[in-house]
């Protein structure tokens, strides 16, 4: 009988609690503190990056005896380690936690595993090192014993008591996971516009269908004019750009002429620090396809003329302290929802 | 008879977690559900907050290094704004209130650690007296328990506070729902005990 349930008792082993062992010979053990384990896996759409953390917390009432121990481990659908580590409170701090990183790729899924340990401090260290606590926990604990006497034993009728034999005493496991599934690519530079968003932080998250390759045939002006990224074949363009450079030519009574449109966000990053901007514009709307700047030719006159117009046509714009005479920006937030200061609309 | 009965229902324990594993999820761009079945259906705010004060210093703390080195932290910096729904302003305050928390823990830490010293130097390399049982735990370490649970306590308030009521609900919600199952009770003595007769016994936290 013994020799068909050991094989069972060997896999199932993994699956119950040592708290599930019925222990003959012993009293009540006091109960005296709680551990827990925590591990979460994060995502990040933009840079493809996954960040898995786990930690092990023990009670301060058994740091006296135990050293929380946690070992993570970032796995792939098949089980392969992609990343791993551990670390061990050796300050009493109370808590060990792992920070794991890595790339994932679109439509994979990921598991983030925390393995929660506690180090044992004291021992008989005589007749092979016996382990124990003040609470009596390690005497549950059966985990060094591997051959097959003496696991059978232990849940058999013995009347001794079994001691943990190591000074590590794993108390359990706690996992999450992540599936990433990501929309397919455009297959262009539209994939490395999308990814500058993500990477630089912008609030927007464009997708393909947010970007174009022309302009409507109403359009004042054209692509090229109104593209002023470092991608030539892709823009942000909104309708409020189109009707509001309409209105505001209209407004004018003269025609205009752009000097930028639409910028990728690296683009707005380099211009703005080439002009020596401390920090740079991360939500400019340049980037988000409602803004445009009109040459005035260092013209105080045309200056105010465009700037006018463009109020008129509905546009905030930026005073001339901030943009400088050479040109007046003029961008269409209201339409997206956006408020602008009481300065813009004056 | 006893060990072949203990082991069926270990085995039907084992096939039910297997029969009940959540299957891999692809409705959403991005899916993550924790798996930790053994969660208690309601964890104490003292245990979730302190997760999620610490997970949320890490990653503050892992940013500001990657900033240092001017190196993308976004992944650190934006991971509870879209995991709770925070805005910018929520999300500063919980990452200085988790940093407070985490300077406060310290002075807690600090403690321990006498006591743990003291401990130690009385019994040099952990070496116990094999003739005797081990020491009785130390009761200072137990209060030194209940201040951290009060510190954690406080400081979540500190948070209600900020954000003020509602939004706290709202914010509390989602800690409950995207923090808390991800935490697992690991005590292997959690879930049951032995009676003086030998019998299994639930666990009953005698500090409660």
């Amino acid at each position: 009988m013994k020799q068909l349930l050991l094989p069972l008792a060997l896999v199932v082993f993994a699956r119950c609690s040592p708290a599930a062992l019925i222990l003959r010979g012993r009293t009540t053990p006091t109960l005296g503190y709680s551990a827990y384990g925590y591990t979460t896996l994060t995502f990040d759409s933009g840079t493809d990056v996954l960040v898995g953390y786990s930690e092990t917390d023990m009670d301060p009432d058994l740091v006296e005896y135990y050293e929380s121990w946690v070992i993570g481990r970032l796995l792939d659908s098949n089980g392969n380690s992609l990343s791993s580590g551990g670390a061990r409170d050796t300050v009493g701090a109370g808590y060990a936690s792992i920070t794991l990183q890595y790339i994932g790729k679109a439509g994979a899924t990921y598991r983030m595993y925390g393995t929660h340990n506690g180090y044992m401090g004291a021992c008989d260290c005589v007749e092979g090192n016996n382990y124990y606590d003040g609470y009596n926990e390690s005497y549950w604990n059966s985990q060094d014993i591997v051959d097959a006497t003496g696991f059978f034993n232990f849940y058999g009728d013995l009347n001794d008591s079994p001691v943990l034999k190591t000074p590590t005493i794993t108390m359990g496991e706690s996992y999450d996971s992540a599936t990433i599934s990501i929309p397919a690519a455009c297959g262009d530079d539209r994939d490395a516009i999308i990814k500058e968003y993500f990477a630089l932080g912008v609030t927007l998250h464009p997708v393909c269908p947010s970007f174009s390759s022309s302009v409507p045939p109403d359009s004042l002006f054209t692509f090229s004019q109104l593209n002023t990224s470092y991608y030539p074949d892709w823009a942000i363009l909104l309708n409020s750009l189109y009707t509001g450079i309409r209105v505001t030519q209209s407004n004018y009574g003269s025609t205009l002429t752009p000097t930028s449109g639409y910028r990728d966000p690296r683009k707005e990053k380099d211009i703005d620090t080439q002009q020596g901007v401390r920090n740079w514009t991360v939500n400019s709307r340049h980037e988000y396809g409602d803004a445009i700047d009109l040459g005035t030719g260092n013209s105080q006159t045309k200056f105010n003329s465009i700037r006018s117009a463009g109020l008129k046509a509905g546009a905030c714009a930026e005073p001339v302290g901030q943009s400088g005479l050479n040109h007046v920006h003029l961008d269409w937030r209201q339409s997206d929802g956006v408020v602008c200061s009481a300065a813009w609309l004056r | 008879m006893r060990i072949a009965l203990f082991f069926a229902v270990c085995a039907s324990f084992g096939m039910l977690r297997i029969f009940h594993a959540p299957s891999v999820f692809s409705q959403q761009r991005v899916t993550s559900r924790p798996h930790n079945v053994n969660t208690p259906p309601l964890l104490p705010d003292s245990v979730v907050y302190m997760h999620l004060f610490h997970h949320v210093a890490a990653f503050g703390h892992r940013a500001e290094e990657l900033e240092t080195r001017k190196e993308d932290s976004h992944v650190y910096r934006n991971a509870f704004t879209e995991k709770l729904k925070l805005d910018k302003r929520q999300s500063e305050l919980l990452t200085q209130i988790s940093y407070e928390y985490e300077a406060r823990e310290r002075l807690i830490q600090a403690k321990v650690q006498e006591r743990v010293a003291a401990f130690r130097s009385e019994y040099s390399g952990g070496r116990l007296d094999p003739s005797n049982p081990p020491p009785k735990p130390d009761p200072v370490m137990h209060a030194l328990f209940l201040e951290k649970q009060q510190l954690i306590l406080e400081m979540r308030n500190e948070f209600e506070k900020q954000l003020g009521s509602s939004e706290f609900e709202r914010i509390n919600g989602m800690i409950r729902t995207r923090i808390a199952p991800n935490i697992k009770l690991v005590q292997p003595s959690a879930l049951q005990r032995l009676s003086e007769n030998g019998e299994v016994a639930p666990v009953e936290d005698p500090r409660k």
